[in-house]
């Protein structure tokens, strides 16, 4: 039984959505952000181990960063700062040779993050909180928006970014892995990591969203040749 | 980089049929949950923390059953969830669009929007699902858990009620 007249009424009410696409990767990442306590039980020892392993690296960065960060007086974590959030595992990189873990959490409503080696990776962790998101109009510091470490840089960018590239010194262009944050960090990010070759200088962030057109930049100093010229 | 996963387990069939189903289905799912839960916020909530729960626990899936219906039966709960959440009433200000009641209709959209929010549960969520999610009677009846004829039932019993709304708001005009 199908009546026309409540049929249009019930349009009315509700009419089709606009939105035609929910974020099915937020979903999943949501999803799975419960079932890591489950991998301990369910994995094979190996994946057990680099689990585990994955814990420890973040865990221990999470350690280093916020003594670090007490070292420098960064305001998050002054006694009057908010508490933060609970850690978030966003991403990880389960390739043997080249794994890492990316870690993030809330404080009040600054974004901190850290990429952690672990298992046979051999760079150095990178950690710190940012004001801003690639993709945001006005960008605060740019220094403030992003993290690099030898061969990597990782940051957050708004929901509208669904492509983010490395532009490097020599040229070339990278494409950088873009994941959802789980629901639980408790803010709507993405973040990127791109990874290049530590020899090479990175010049420029950009994002873009689905449609190509580039929505933020950063652009990245040439620290070397700053303290060059401070040496100078 | 190509390798880099967020920490889940991407094999398995229900997952991928059930990524399938959330985005043919979105619109639909979400209208059907907004007029469950009364706003588009709540129903977009819902539709995302039924997903989430379908994902955890697509491992109790029987393949016997109808995937549509396990979903839709999700997500009229987590809409009803939203629903006792939310301190206001269901079918309250906010429509999908976000826009308040057109004033110009002279009441009569809010009349009937009364006369939804006046109607058994059952009803309410048949009316809904058949509506806006254009699912038939079993399909309907699979995911409310009881049998087609209760729905056909429940469905002749809100055509009756609305259109008695109808006429009211036509003989007031």
């Amino acid at each position: 039984m199908f009546d026309p007249t409540i049929a249009n009424v019930l349009d009315e009410l509700y009419p089709r959505a606009g939105e035609k696409h929910g974020d099915w990767d937020r979903v999943v990442a949501d999803a799975s952000s419960r079932r890591r306590l489950r991998l301990f039980r369910t994995r094979s020892r190996r994946g057990r181990i680099v689990l585990a392993l994955a814990v420890v690296a973040a865990l221990s960065v999470l350690t280093v960063v916020p003594a670090l960060a007490v070292s420098k007086n960064w305001w998050s974590l002054r006694p009057s700062a908010p508490n933060p959030t609970s850690p978030v595992v966003v991403a990880i990189n389960p390739r043997i040779d080249d794994s890492w873990a990316l870690v993030a959490y809330m404080s009040s409503d600054i974004v901190c993050y850290s990429l952690t080696p672990f298992g046979v990776s051999n760079f150095d962790a990178t950690g710190g909180c940012g004001t801003g998101e690639l993709g945001e109009p006005n960008l605060p510091e740019p220094g403030a928006t992003y993290l690099t470490t030898a061969g990597f840089a990782v940051g957050p960018a708004t929901l509208d970014v669904a492509t983010v590239e490395a532009e490097l010194g020599d040229g070339s262009t990278v494409q950088a892995t873009i994941t959802t944050a789980p629901k639980a960090l408790g803010a709507p990010l993405r973040f990127y990591v791109a990874e290049f070759p530590a020899t090479v200088k990175l010049t420029q962030i950009i994002g873009k969203d689905s449609e190509g057109r580039v929505i933020g930049t950063i652009s990245v100093p040439d620290f070397s040749a700053m303290s060059r010229r401070s040496t100078h | 980089m190509e390798s880099v996963c967020t920490p889940r387990e991407t094999s398995g069939a229900n997952l991928a049929e059930l990524e399938r189903t959330y985005r043919e289905r979105y619109p639909d799912l979400l209208r059907a949950a907004t007029a469950i839960s009364g706003s588009a916020e709540s129903g977009r909530d819902a539709v995302h923390d039924a997903f989430v729960s379908l994902i955890r626990a697509r491992k109790t899936y029987r393949q016997d059953g109808h995937l549509d219906a396990w979903v839709w039966a999700a997500v009229v709960n987590a809409a009803r969830r939203e629903t006792r959440r939310r301190s206001s009433l269901p079918l309250a200000e906010e429509s999908l669009n976000g826009s308040a009641p057109h004033a110009e209709d002279g009441g009569g959209q809010d009349a009937v929007r009364a006369a939804i929010s006046r109607l058994p549960e059952r009803q309410k969520l048949a009316l809904f699902l058949r509506y806006y999610a254009d699912l038939d009677y079993a399909a309907i009846a699979e995911a409310l858990g009881t049998a087609p004829g209760t729905i056909a039932a429940a469905i002749y019993a809100a055509h009756k009620t609305l259109r008695r709304a109808l006429q009211e708001v036509e003989t007031n005009v």
